[in-house]
């Protein structure tokens, strides 16, 4: 009995707690633990339009025999580091060249490498696939006039794939220069007055004063960029549909093909069930990394 | 902020590694809007000078036939309606959401309250897409497909909003919170009447994080949506990419009119999104 | 106290997970009643013309316009809208809805669809792009609503291909035929007249390998104008591609459609052919990343000196050169696919099928619906096409389209019936693509087709619904 009396009390003081989180608990639960158990279950089963069999480990020991999906695998881990680090790097060096200017030109720059996410990743994938298109683009009329001629830079495999991770880094790279700039920003006056009595040239500033100070923004960054780019399925989409010879295809694009072009939701849910694999083992690495560094 | 800038500028060093580096970043900046250029001018062109090489680097005679060819055959302004629906209402309930969320777990004292935290945010890296076709499946259960509402609603579940607006409200005072509590306002009273106003700042910033992100979430509305009069504007640009029209202009065209007014709103807004975008970062 | 406090949020994590449950639970139970409701109401006979039907349609998008695509605003899916505002006026309890659906885009939609059970009732389409989903069970078949005069009206070898089992699957209502074209200007502009073929230029003319290679050779010389263009981008066009791959004889299918025959000798042989073109340098560069309807452009654009050309060309070529958004002149002469033997096109037999909704009023209503607008007056539309029936053919006034309907005899018929074609085409381009960057040779890759496409297939008839007869 005092036991229940004491429940009761407690629940009360704490209740407003819980009322507060339940919205975002429920839908959570619904929408994003559920979905995972369910995408366990789904992938132990074959399952057609109309029919849905029983079949154990096999769509996972498919996968693993299957040298595409090996390949999506590779050039999926691809795009997530060499974009992420690639514009960690450029927008370091970005930032620490202008931070110091007018605000009207860091405005202009700002500007200049934010402006891909605002005009949509449709639109910029549209424009950059007409730039490359192999008979009327603009690329292959630069290489022409230079002498390469009747070349297509999209149908060399490796070529093809960097164009599509270069895409994804132009795109992303705007959200690390204003992020950067911000905090370059946000560094204490004091931080570089010390440095300027000690005569320290301008790469010693940065590198010894601005990078650690920034790194819980590399944090930050690192994490936003991660989740954008380890889905990358529209670039690929609009721009090759996975080709030449399956050279540019990714995890997510394999995964959409299987459940909706080869009605293999089963087989679908299989590689989504390996990407959330390798997400999780890439945010505890890098969770751990960034947080011991901090 | 401006004086700011002036004082840090004699505070750090001018040198050669400054200047090439200053090139090379303007080399870029151009690198970088010049498909943005090509595709604006490009829209501008007729069928016929658009593949002339060389190329017309300025258009000869620029016209709008184009814009007005894509207006009138196609639903554009349906399309932008359903773009703008989409992305401000998940905006709204995103930070309405997880406002209240990450005010409980700032400042209320409830059992659990850590370890819910934790175990919430440590989904933050997991995107949605990762669990798509499952997503699918139970969207499908509750009839929500062909819906604007099922297209909101997985973005609503995220833990992203949470996250920064729990980093937001662990750096405003208690001082205000507790005075009021001790004259008996309700827990929610404080979040609406005090919280919410301090906050302001920070929402609006997450306001348009989120809206940009779910303005590009191309993937879940192609799946969800497939009624004409549902089409998203970046649904229907890409599927003008699959239209047989002579007009080679067309396609580019499309995308230049999803583009300009998001430019035009950048512009304008600048600030607000500097604010939006560096607010997660603002750390404790 | 902490026992309590233990106690107290296991509670409440059971609450929230078991409110989600019930959450999820009511609503599985809500719509399993709906449908049941609406199955009832289906078999209420006397009732069927008061209850409410609405039923959907998808259609390709084709062509523009209900009758005239010239009209100002025409758009894609207009006829149906049209047709069906005159459906409703005779039956007064149906809604109509018509949604355009482009080719790319059509097979995950229609997956989307099925899979979530929101499924057109209509889809006007082409028959090997239907047939995947007659094989799943999921197409009701159209014999009630087709007469013995539609049967006279509409060529056997099309009844063929759209029946089996003996049930008609698909009511065809146009076709879409699919040659070559020459651009006769820029031929004369490289002083080759004389290549090409004699004919004439209303005639549709007929020419081996070696013929189209000369004449390609000989428009090389023209400046900013490639002579053919290849592709093999996407899924899309790939008709076309395997036209050429037959050139020389091959056969994609063995005759009963049960193997995939197409990586013989001369398969191999047409591979290595477009191989040698691109060679010479008579293609357009990047056949890897093109896709058709970038080949169509080139072409309409003067870009190109030859090209496949079927009759939604020809009318997107006549309409631009009336808008004026086609510069005059732009005479054409119209070509066979190149063939070491008989000459060789495709016709495919676009038509209405309908989808099972397992509603009995709304299939019974989209069959009268797509009866009714493949009969007369409606079915004049398809002149906007390459009409099927030979009483609206007969309206033709265009000669060249008169023979472009009338090459429909040459047409080569891949088996449209095979179950798992979706997939088969999807394997296709990837191959051609590592042919054509150098990564395989024509055998391997042939070969490794033909390989994933048996197994394909033998896939698709152990699980076919429509050959093992379960469900």
């Amino acid at each position: 009995m005092i036991y229940k009396a004491k429940l009761k009390k407690e629940f009360l003081k704490q209740k407003d707690g819980y009322l507060f989180i339940l919205p975002q608990m429920l839908l959570f639960l619904v929408f994003m633990v559920y979905p995972v158990f369910e995408g366990l279950r789904l992938s132990f089963y074959n399952v057609g339009f109309v029919t849905k069999t029983f079949v154990g480990f096999r769509n996972y020991i498919e996968l693993f025999k299957d040298s595409i999906f090996i390949k999506a695998v590779l050039n999926n881990l691809q795009f997530v580091l060499i974009v992420t680090t690639l514009s960690v790097v450029f927008g370091l060096f970005i930032s620490t060249a202008v931070f110091d200017k007018t605000s009207k030109y860091m405005s202009f720059i700002r500007g200049c490498y934010y402006l891909p996410v605002m005009i949509t990743m449709v639109a910029f994938s549209i424009t950059w696939l007409w730039m490359v298109n192999p008979a009327m683009g603009l690329v292959s009329h630069v290489l022409n006039s230079i002498g390469i001629q009747n070349v297509n830079i999209m149908g060399n495999s490796t070529v093809a794939l960097y164009i599509l991770i270069v895409v994804m880094w132009l795109f992303n790279l705007g959200e690390a220069v204003i992020l950067y700039l911000a905090a370059i920003i946000g560094i204490p006056q004091e931080q570089f007055e010390a440095a300027e009595i000690d005569g320290a040239s301008r790469f010693m500033v940065i590198r010894f004063i601005i990078i650690p100070l920034v790194s819980p923004t590399t944090f930050y960054f690192v994490i936003l960029c991660f989740i954008d780019v380890i889905k990358v399925f529209l670039a690929v989409h609009l721009m090759t549909a996975g080709g030449p010879n399956y050279a540019t295809t990714t995890m997510m694009y394999l995964c959409y093909q299987e459940a909706f072009v080869m009605n293999n939701m089963g087989k679908a849910s299989a590689i989504g069930m390996m990407m959330f694999v390798i997400v999780s083992l890439l945010s505890i690495i890098a969770m751990t990394r960034l947080k011991a560094k901090n | 902020m401006k004086i700011n800038m002036a004082l840090k500028s004699q505070k750090i060093k001018r040198d050669k590694l400054d200047i090439v580096s200053n090139i090379v970043v303007l080399f870029f900046a151009l690198i970088n809007i010049f498909p943005l250029y090509w595709m604006f001018s490009n829209s501008l062109k007729s069928s016929n000078s658009i593949t002339r090489m060389p190329p017309e680097w300025i258009p000869q005679h620029p016209s709008f036939d184009n814009y007005v060819q894509l207006l009138s055959s196609q639903n554009v302004i349906s399309w932008a309606f359903n773009s703008v629906f989409i992305s401000v209402l998940t905006t709204v309930l995103v930070v309405f959401i997880s406002s209240l969320a990450a005010y409980a777990f700032a400042k209320l004292d409830f059992y659990g309250n850590k370890v819910i935290f934790v175990i919430f945010i440590s989904t933050l890296m997991i995107p949605k897409d990762v669990y798509i076709i499952p997503l699918f499946k139970i969207m499908q259960n509750f009839n929500l497909i062909n819906t604007r509402l099922g297209v909101i609603i997985p973005n609503v579940a995220l833990p992203f909003g949470v996250f920064i607006l729990k980093q937001f409200f662990d750096s405003l005072p208690n001082a205000l919170r507790e005075s009021a509590k001790i004259d008996g306002a309700s827990e929610w009273t404080v979040y609406l009447r005090i919280i919410i106003p301090m906050a302001k700042a920070g929402i609006g910033a997450l306001f348009i994080l989120v809206f940009v992100r779910m303005w590009n979430d191309y993937l879940w509305q192609l799946i969800m949506l497939s009624k004409d009069s549902l089409k998203t504007l970046q649904l229907g640009i890409a599927s003008l990419q699959t239209e047989n029209v002579p007009n080679l202009a067309f396609k580019i065209t499309g995308a230049s009119l999803a583009a300009i007014p998001m430019i035009i709103v950048f512009l304008c807004f600048q600030s607000y999104f500097t604010r939006g975008i560096t607010l997660g970062a603002v750390k404790e | 106290m902490s026992k309590a406090r233990k106690i107290l949020s296991l509670v409440l994590l059971v609450l929230m997970v078991s409110t989600t449950l019930s959450m999820y639970g009511c609503t599985t139970n809500s719509t399993t009643k709906d449908t049941g409701e609406k199955t009832q109401v289906g078999s209420k006979d006397t009732k069927q013309s008061q209850e409410p039907v609405k039923i959907t349609l998808w259609t390709a998008p084709d062509w523009k316009g209900v009758y005239d695509p010239t009209v100002a605003g025409a758009n894609y899916g207009d006829f149906y809208k049209f047709a069906g505002k005159d459906f409703v006026k005779e039956n007064s309890n149906v809604t109509v809805n018509v949604e355009s659906v482009p080719g790319a885009d059509r097979d995950a939609k229609l997956s989307i669809a099925i899979q979530s059970h929101t499924q057109p009732d209509i889809y006007v389409g082409a028959d090997f792009t239907m047939f995947d989903y007659v094989h799943n069970g999921l197409i009701v078949p159209l014999n009630d609503v087709i007469t013995d005069a539609d049967k006279q009206d509409i060529p056997a070898s099309i009844w063929d291909g759209v029946t089996a089992n003996g049930n008609i699957y698909m009511f065809p209502y146009y076709t879409e035929t699919g040659h070559m074209a020459l651009n006769v200007d820029l031929f004369k502009q490289a002083g080759a007249e004389a290549l090409i073929p004699k004919g004439g230029a209303n005639t549709i003319v007929r020419w081996t390998p070696d013929e189209f290679k000369d004449a390609l050779r000989a428009v090389k010389k023209l400046d900013g104008v490639y002579p053919f263009a290849f592709y093999c981008g996407s899924t899309q066009g790939d008709t076309y591609n395997i036209l050429l791959l037959e050139m020389f004889g091959a056969k994609l299918f063995n005759k009963d459609g049960t193997q995939v025959t197409i990586n013989d000798a001369n398969g191999v042989k047409a591979l290595e052919f477009i191989k040698s073109l691109k060679d010479e340098g008579l293609l357009a560069p990047g056949a890897e990343s093109l896709n058709v309807l970038d080949v169509y452009q080139l072409f309409l654009n003067k870009k190109t000196a030859v090209s496949i050309f079927n009759n939604v060309n020809y009318d997107a070529l006549n309409n631009g050169l009336k808008a004026k958004s086609i510069q005059e002149p732009f005479n054409i002469q119209m070509a066979f696919l190149p063939s070491a033997g008989d000459p060789m096109c495709y016709a495919y037999a676009m038509g209405s099928v309908v989808f099972d909704s397992g509603n009995e009023l709304q299939t019974q209503t989209a069959k009268q619906f797509v009866k009714f607008y493949t009969n007369e007056p409606y079915v004049d539309a398809s002149m906007s096409m390459l009409p099927l029936r030979k009483s609206v053919a007969q309206k033709l006034l265009d000669p060249l389209k008169v023979k472009i309907a009338e090459s429909a005899e040459f047409s080569v018929s891949f088996s449209q019936k095979a179950p798992g074609y979706l997939k088969l085409r999807a394997s296709l381009f990837p191959e051609l693509q590592a042919f054509m960057t150098g990564q395989k040779t024509a055998q391997q890759a042939l070969d490794s087709y033909a390989k994933n496409a048996n197994a394909i297939l033998k896939d698709g008839v152990a699980n076919s619904v429509l050959l093992n007869g379960k469900k």
